[in-house]
């Protein structure tokens, strides 16, 4: 079992509704075996992308971290590069960086929160450079363990 | 480029670089998105490799581009 992080690129035509459904069924592929686990869900929203991908001048960003195994990640995969409505996805082993980078966060914040739809940002503590704020976040012990191994 | 004497990211403590960060990986980026070397920007050796890595896997997903100051 390993951290990963995954970032999904959806054509920018999706309502938040539409993308939740799409990803409770890649999650679900994840999690059937029990083993898996999604930990953070992180809706960046509608973005420019910084160039056009399939003649597309957007894309909707979805930032996911989770644990799992390698065969449901492979299937996973392997649905997603069927899927025509995914621009792009890139998944890396999670280092423990944050769903939604600070910098990021103080500028959607300043925003009124409008790409946020009521849609929880789980685990936002993940915090390994600061000073570890033990409180805030129960797992981080556990996830530690299998962080320097590569295969 | 000023001469800096402390990688940036050792000085916030910053233990792994984020792909995700684009305000970050932008001041490591030439105005023509090349990535810069460690003597302009001053980052050590650990922290430019986690650097180039991030500004790939960044330029990969749309979040800075390849090339910068062109237009077709």
């Amino acid at each position: 079992m390993r951290e990963y992080e995954i970032v999904y690129i959806f054509r920018s035509n999706f309502t938040p509704e539409e993308i939740e459904a799409k990803l409770e069924r890649y999650h679900g592929l994840l999690t059937a075996d029990g083993k898996g686990e999604i930990t953070a869900v992180e809706q960046w929203g509608k973005r420019r992308l910084a160039y056009p991908i399939q003649k597309q001048p957007n894309g909707y960003y979805v930032v996911a971290q989770f644990n799992s195994e390698p065969e449901p990640l492979s299937q996973l995969e392997r649905l997603l590069k069927l899927e025509d409505d995914l621009l792009r996805y890139l998944v890396v082993l999670s280092e423990g960086e944050l769903p939604l980078p600070e910098s990021m966060r103080v500028l959607r914040d300043g925003q009124a929160g409008e790409s946020e739809d009521g849609r929880p940002a789980r685990a936002k503590s993940r915090r390994k450079d600061e000073d570890e704020e033990g409180d805030e976040d129960d797992d981080e012990e556990d996830e530690d363990d299998d962080e320097d191994k590569e295969d | 480029m000023a001469f800096r004497k402390v990688c940036r990211f050792c000085e916030n403590k910053i233990a792994q670089v984020d792909y995700k960060d684009e305000h970050t990986l932008d001041r490591f980026i030439s105005d023509r998105g090349k990535i810069l070397p460690r003597r302009a920007t001053g980052t050590c050796a650990r922290h430019q490799r986690q650097v180039a890595t991030a500004i790939k896997r960044a330029r990969y997903l749309a979040i800075i581009p390849y090339i910068r100051g062109y237009q077709t």
